[in-house]
Formats: structure tokens, sequence, C-alpha cells
């Protein structure tokens, strides 16, 4: 079979937006404009209270650190009582060096770069934002979060830095301030392990991405 | 073998229904089903201040966008080649799959890995696929257990609600290599899709995903999953392809948010799910995955039709299934019944105006008018009057069976002539206190009629014209 994609799509197109056009059409400017919306507001003070209050529901784990430089040890921890093996994909390792270039990661984890491609059981990532609403953390793919460390391995944990904590989804989105044409790939916000209900209505985790999800959450000494 | 079922069998819902209420696997799992999904729903609603603002902060959404529709498409579409993606229209099911097909065979695809997307469902998109020898995989576990058993979804939200967990673990012990390992725990089941579907996501040629929400200013995707299926089914392969329908587009990220809020709420009961993702386009120079190309192809099949009409309001339907799961009817008879891949009250709508209400006649019929539907759409969908007009288009274009009419006509005639109808009641009165208070109609002749319904009537209160004039004569007596 071969058709015209180009040509197909053009006249389609035009059959479709014909019908889409209004009969009141004229009463309505060129440009809409969206009417305003209400957020839920969250007080600023207790952000990171509400994330792990909400991020509680979510079946996630959580660890406090104070340090990026505990990360390496807190890994092998985790992975010696939840992991089936000591392989860790990771592409931030530079910047945990950056804040303590001695870091070291003990035996016997091993290492591995780039994406993720299934014989890794842990991914450690850094998230890009935190979000009080919902308890979720935010990973915008690029060199230092290739999506598919988020999903393929068995366990995923990942470092929050409490001052990237923002009140609401709609924050969230003002942060990361996005541009058509300039956009990351992919953006997961994660809420929780993977989980399905689909036999018998009874949650289970550990679908078809990560079993567990265990944040590293940076809260800086007082 | 196509996955599901070659064409729309609305037109049999009757004895669909009769088949269904006689299934006990069917009730068992329906049974089981009863209540988990409402409660969920009350539980998440409860929890946060004011559902309703959210609501309303949705609807002021959706008419703003469904106002704009030609507009937002637009710029979705411009948004889209900005990040380096294309996007295909179709207003038709077959067109959408000759597109992806197209697609398909350029790249040489061999295998390609689905997330969920009712758009597909709608054009038997699998089937299509298959025919050209391509090899699909369903990879949201509810939709790899009825691809297994050959059968459509019954829910848009839990296409294998109607299956117990012992005619899963069958299914699986059929496609599977098991040797003698057993699966009878739940746990033991989603372990075993998992790594089967594993090597499915990993091999994968394309990958083809749904989207709940089209994001106008951005040029996305955002794709709401539990699983993580749809994420994997959008990165590992070197083409995603994205269906979508056209009233699913918004203006940008904080119109998404507000319908967000509501969506998981209503449909799972969860404040958010597990995975909410946004794909904005194919990877970027820099990116150490993703694919190299990123379709999003738009299907119309009648919905453009719905706008300036009585059914403009059900383009707002944002698919959470919150109706179906508070449906009187649904949760006794199950979406198979329904006939086409829209089941329940919303199903009941959508069938008859995306296909032929010729077909589908009974299907507005199928409502006991409860108003439950109504009442938990977040989007605030009168599907009851929606219903309701589409039996009276039923009735005016002859589809409704003679005898109904005729009745019908014999009941308005009767209406318009007072003595006779006082008559005619008093009459209808008489014959049915007989009836409850004879016992050989009551234990013999209707008997399983009596078994399940009760008639309370009152002997001194006479009907309701009886009483009528009787209020009326005391008020006229009490005002001389
Ligand atoms: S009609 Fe309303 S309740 Fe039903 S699926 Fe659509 S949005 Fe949800």
């Amino acid at each position: 079979m071969s058709i015209n994609l180009k040509r197909f799509n053009r006249i389609n197109r035009k059959k479709i937006f014909n019908k889409l056009e209004r009969v009141d059409k004229g009463a309505v400017p060129a440009i809409p404009k969206r009417p305003p919306l209400l957020h839920p507001q969250y007080d600023i003070e207790s952000l990171t209270d509400i994330f792990l209050s909400k991020f509680s529901a979510s079946a996630a784990s959580f660890q406090s650190i104070d340090s990026l430089t505990l990360v390496p040890e807190l890994v092998l921890q985790y992975a010696e009582q939840h992991a089936s093996d000591m392989n860790v994909v990771t592409n931030i390792s530079e910047v945990l060096q950056k804040n303590e270039p001695s870091l070291l990661w003990p035996e016997p984890l091993t290492l591995h770069h780039g994406p993720a491609n299934g014989e890794q059981s842990i991914g450690l990532s850094y998230a890009d934002v935190g979000i009080a609403e919902t308890g979720s953390i935010v990973l915008i793919s690029s060199k230092k979060n290739p999506t598919s460390v988020n999903f393929l391995p068995d366990h995923h944990i990942v470092i929050l830095n409490e001052l990237d904590i923002v009140p609401n989804i709609e924050m969230m989105w003002k942060k990361l301030s996005l541009v058509a044409g300039s956009m990351p790939r992919a953006i997961n916000i994660i809420t929780g392990p993977s989980r399905t209900a689909d036999i018998e209505q009874t949650i289970q985790l550990g679908a078809h991405g990560p079993r567990s999800l265990h944040i590293l959450l940076l809260m800086e000494p007082a | 073998m196509p996955s599901t079922a070659p064409h729309n069998q609305a037109a049999f819902f009757r004895a669909k229904s009769s088949d269904a209420l006689l299934d006990d696997s069917l009730q068992a799992a329906l049974n089981h089903a009863k209540g988990g999904f409402i409660k969920k729903r009350a539980e998440a609603i409860a929890d946060v201040d004011s559902f309703e603002s959210y609501k309303q902060q949705a609807q002021l959404v959706k008419n703003h966008t469904i106002n704009n529709l030609d507009y937002y498409l637009h710029l979705f579409e411009q948004n889209v080649e900005k990040n380096g993606g294309q996007v295909h229209w179709a207003s038709t099911p077959e067109q959408l799959n000759n597109i992806i097909l197209h697609i398909c065979e350029r790249r040489d695809a061999k295998t390609v890995t689905k997330g969920k997307s009712m758009v597909s469902e709608e054009a038997y998109l699998n089937a299509s696929l298959e025919a050209a020898g391509i090899n699909v995989t369903e990879t949201d576990l509810g939709e790899y257990i009825i691809q297994l058993a050959k059968e459509p979804p019954s829910h848009i939200i839990a296409p294998a609600i109607h299956k117990t967990r012992q005619q899963v673990e069958a299914l699986f012990k059929e496609a599977h290599d098991l040797g003698d390992r057993q699966l009878d725990r739940i746990a033991e089941l989603v372990d075993e899709a998992r790594s089967q579907l594993r090597q499915k996501f990993l091999d994968a040629d394309v990958g083809i995903t749904g989207a709940n929400m089209l994001i106008a200013d951005t040029g996305s995707a955002m794709i709401v999953t539990n699983e993580g299926n749809g994420d994997l089914t959008a990165t590992l392969p070197k083409v995603h392809i994205i269906t979508a329908s056209i009233e699913k587009v918004v203006p940008d990220l904080e119109s998404a948010s507000a319908i967000l809020r509501v969506l998981a709420r209503s449909a799972t009961g969860q404040a958010i799910t597990s995975y909410t993702s946004l794909f904005s386009g194919p990877r970027n120079v820099d990116d150490l995955d993703g694919p190299d190309e990123f379709h999003v192809v738009i299907l119309d099949n009648q919905r453009s039709q719905m706008l300036n009409g009585p059914y403009e309001d059900m383009l707002k339907c944002i698919r959470c299934g919150a109706c179906l799961n508070h449906c009187p009817v649904y949760s006794t008879v199950g979406g198979h019944a329904y006939g086409w891949v829209y089941p329940g009250p919303m199903g009941a709508v959508l069938t008859p105006l995306m296909t032929s209400l010729k077909q589908s006649k009974d299907l507005p019929n199928a409502s006991t008018f409860c108003g439950r539907c109504e009442e938990v759409c977040p989007m605030g969908i009168p599907i009851p009057e929606m219903l309701r007009q589409l039996r009276n288009q039923e009735h005016k274009e002859h589809l409704t069976p003679l005898i109904s009419r005729l009745s019908l006509a014999a009941y308005m005639w009767l209406t318009r002539h007072h003595r006779l109808f006082h008559w005619a009641t008093k009459l209808t009165h008489w014959a049915i206190r007989n009836a409850t208070s004879n016992s050989i109609i009551k234990t013999r002749l209707l008997k399983h009629w009596f078994e399940a319904r009760e008639l309370p009537l009152d002997d001194e209160k006479g009907t309701f014209l009886t009483q009528y004039d009787k209020i009326i004569k005391s008020t006229v007596k009490g005002q001389q």
C-alpha cells in the first residue's frame, strides 16, 4: 500500500478544519484568551512537610540526607536490601563529583553510564523539581537524565533537593519555563512506584516500571 | 487474528445483556469490582478542600477550548512541527490506520508495542496492523489480557475488569510457556506479564500510545498511566506514534493541570497517577535515548459533527470512566453488552453519534435515568438529557418498534380526553389491585415478576386523579 502522505494529510486536514468553524465564530477574537484559572495554594513555609505527607500515600520511601557525599553509601545499602544485583545505571556522578571531587563508589556497586538497557537493577537520578501538592518528583530528559533510567531498572533512587520543591503543578511548569521549539523530549512527573490494578482491582506494585521508588531528600543543614 | 471484534455489535445489546446476566464468571467479576472504584473516588474527593472548584476550573478550560477548537488544533500542529514532530489528520478510522501503516512500512517495522489508546480501538488498528504482517503487543496489563483473550475492552480505564484472576491465569497458561510454575496469586500474574513484556518493549520497532491531552502551547502530548508501560513504549522504539482525537487538545500546561486535578480522582480515586508524562517530539541532539521520529495522528471520526449541536457537551469528556463505575446498568451487564468500544452512559451517547443510531438504538434506552452519571461526571456533561434527546430522535426517525409508537400515540390521545382518562386509570387501578390480591396471578401467572417487585397500592386513596379531585373539592369547600 502506498499513499502520498502529504497530499492525504492536506485533504483530510482541510475537511476537518472546515467542519470546526463555529457558526457563531464572528464573536470570537482571532487569538482567543483563556479564562484565568485558580490553583490550590499552599503555605510556602511548610512545602517539605506537605510534600512528605502527600508522598507517603504513593507507596514510595524516603531518607533525608544533609550532604551528597552520603549518596554512594546509601545506594549500596539500598541495593543490599532490595536489589537482585549491584548494577547501577546513572548519569549524575559528575554532578555529585562537582560537590565532592573525591567521591568514591563502594564495592561491589558497578556503575553504568548512558541509557538503561534492562540489565541494571538500580537507576539513580537527580530530580529537577518536586511538587508538594502531589508528592511527585519531576525528571526532564537530558544527558543527565535519560528517560529509560526512570523506567527500566527494578528500583529507582532519586535525589531531590528540598529547595527544588514547588507548591503546585502549575508552579512546576512555570519553573521549567517551557517553550515550543526548545522542549525537552520527555518530562516525567513521577508519584510512587509503578503499579496496576488491572487484575481484580487489586493494587500490585511493579507492573512495568520500577517496583520501588526511593527518594533521598537533600535538606540543607539548619 | 484480529484482537478485537471486527465490527460494531451495538445492535445486539438486548441479547448480549441477557447473556451477561447469566454469565457466572462475568457476574463474579462485576460483583468483585462493584463499589471499588466508587469508594476510592469518594475518598479522593473528600480528601481535597473543594472538588467542586476543581471541577469548575476544569470545565472552564474545556468550554473555552471547545469554543476555539480550530485555533488550538492549528496552534498544536504548528508547535509539534517546531519541536521536530509531525501531525497527521484522519477524518475516518480507516484513514488513521492507513497513516499509521504507512509510517510503519516506511521504517520497515516488524513489531509494534502499544500503550492504551481508545482511539486505536475505534479504528481496530491492531487488526489492520496484523493484517499487514506486523506483530502488535498491547502492553497495558489489562489490554494485554484481553488481547490474549481476543476480546475488546469492557471498560475505558480497566479493560479487563470483566475477567477473574482464574481466567487470567488460564490465559497466561495457554499463551506462555510456564512449565509447572503456578500463577495463582495476583502478584505472580503481574510478574509473569512483566517478564513476558520486557523483551517486547526492548525489541519493538515502533511504539504507539494514546494521549490524555494535547497541549497546544508547547506542542506536547500528555500521557497518564500507572504502570509505566506508556513511557517505555514512548521511549525505547525508534518511532513514537501518538493516536489522539480532535477534542483532546487544551490551550496550555496550566489548563492541563486543572484537568489533571479531576482526572485521576474521578477515574481511579488517586490524587495523581504514578506517571504523568509529557512527550514533545523526537530525541534532542544530546539525548541518550528516545525515538528519532515523533508522529501525532489526530482522528475526527464524527466528532466535528457534534460541534454546534445538541451533543456538543460530549466533546468535553475526558474518558475518566466515573459514569461507567456509577451506572447501575453498566455494573449489571458489563461493558461488552454495549457492543462497541465505549460502554456505559458515555458510550450510550457516543456509540449512536459515532456509528449509527439505527444500529445502536437500544443503547439510549439502556438507562434508568437515575442521573448518577451526570452527578459524578467531572465535566458536568448532561448525559441523561442527551440520552433523552436520542430517544426522541429514535421516535422521530421511526427507529422504535411500531407497537411502542402506537401505544404512545394512544396514550397521548387518552390523556387529552379527561373523562376517558379518568375512567381508564380507575380501571387499571382496579386491575392491578386485583392482581396483587389475587393469589393465582401472584403465585402462578406473574410469579417471576412478583418475586422481584412489589406494587404497593393504597385501596382507600384510589388513583392519583381521584385523590386530586378530592383535594380540589375540599379546598374549594374550604374557600366557600
Ligand atoms: S462522560 Fe464524564 S464521567 Fe463519563 S467518562 Fe466522560 S468525563 Fe468521565
